[in-house]
């Protein structure tokens, strides 16, 4: 996936679906990104909170941009967060394994199907986020 | 306390009013709230159209409130004062704001569920009061049903939604299909706007809407249009 492909809104069904199992991905996701102590450290008694809200809004974020299909929301988030993350102690690189994470999380929790229609949303913020991060390099 | 940061273009440079609103957010990021509306105050006075002061001030220091939190040159509490700063200024304008000829269009302006950011819907609604229209301003986090229910009540011709934050596009989607699936639906317009609708080309058709408009300013046109 590059980020000059667009990938088309999700069905009502896949929509449905990920709702459905939002909150079963989001402990999923938290619980990976808590297991990456490396990634934490720096947030001590407030990483669980601090992962947890941010995986929550990423996964906001997506439910909008895939129901509508406008990546736009995502590169508008995702160049928001490059310049206030690192502020959090949340590096980009951080930011793009959790991406990963949520993608792998996903494919799990979901129906080939439904994953098909939604993994490209997250392939395209992980190939932007990728590209921020050779910008600031 | 001197302010040593460095404004965007935003604020201070195609900006008819840059040195006020420069000054203007100096005091704020100062603590110098009383002073600041005092600037405001005296320069409605010796002439200055409300509606340059909204958008070439208020609008574009918010925005670089806004800025200076995400680049952590400014804390939330800072952000928090100098938007609350500007709501009070804003209030205090009122009396020139109420003094317009009614023209008997009426509108309902309010954020979607969820959305906390209010400042841009209460500029739209001041700008409608402005032109005459009578405005019935919900503010932030409205849940639908007293949406549908204040669109009614109010007879409005035109419910004003905004959303600032990505997430709450879905939320918009689920009002707009509840208006239009109410009896409500079928007189008010659906005017949208926010940041989603600024950036994403057409969001606004997607989502339901009737209109879009990218500032107040350009809100009184849609609305003017859409009736029309």
């Amino acid at each position: 996936m590059n980020t000059q492909s667009t990938p088309k809104a999700i069905s009502k069904n896949a929509l449905e679906a990920y709702r459905s199992a939002k909150n079963v991905i989001i402990e999923d996701v938290v619980s990976q990104s808590l297991a990456n102590k490396e990634q934490i450290q720096q947030h001590g008694a407030e990483a669980d909170k601090l992962i947890r809200s941010g995986i929550q809004f990423t996964m906001d974020m997506l439910e909008s941009a895939m129901t509508v299909g406008a990546v736009a929301l995502l590169e508008d988030q995702l160049t928001w967060a490059s310049d206030r993350l690192p502020h959090d102690n949340v590096a980009p690189e951080h930011v793009l394994a959790r991406f990963r994470i949520c993608r792998d999380c996903i494919s799990k929790n979901l129906s080939d199907a439904y994953a098909a229609e939604i993994v490209p949303f997250i392939d395209w913020m992980i190939a932007r986020q990728n590209e921020l991060m050779k910008d600031d390099a | 306390m001197t302010i040593d940061i460095a404004y965007s273009e935003y604020l201070v440079g195609e900006n008819p009013l840059s040195e006020l609103a420069t000054e203007y957010l100096d005091l704020l990021l100062r603590s110098e709230r009383r002073i600041a509306s005092q600037l405001i105050l005296d320069t409605v006075n010796e002439g200055v159209d409300v509606k340059d002061i909204y958008l070439h001030v208020f609008q574009r220091s918010q925005h670089e409130i806004g800025r200076l939190w995400q680049t952590n040159q400014v804390n939330v509490a800072q952000e928090h004062f100098c938007t609350a700063s500007t709501q009070l200024i804003m209030s205090q304008l009122y009396p020139y704001i109420f003094s317009t000829e009614r023209n008997g269009k009426r509108l309902v302006a309010t954020c979607v569920g969820g959305e906390l950011h209010e400042m841009g819907v209460r500029m739209v609604a001041d700008f409608f009061e402005m032109a005459g229209w009578d405005t019935y301003y919900l503010g932030a986090n409205t849940p639908v049903k007293s949406i549908l229910e204040s669109i009614e009540a109010q007879s409005a011709d035109i419910l004003a939604i905004s959303a600032t934050i990505t997430f709450n596009v879905n939320a918009t989607m689920e009002l707009i299909d509840a208006v239009k699936a109410s009896s409500v639906g079928k007189s008010a317009k659906i005017l949208i706007g926010g940041r989603p609708f600024n950036i994403a080309p057409n969001l606004w058709q997607t989502v339901g809407a009737d209109g879009f408009a990218m500032d107040a300013q350009q809100a009184i046109q849609t609305a003017d249009d859409l009736l029309s």
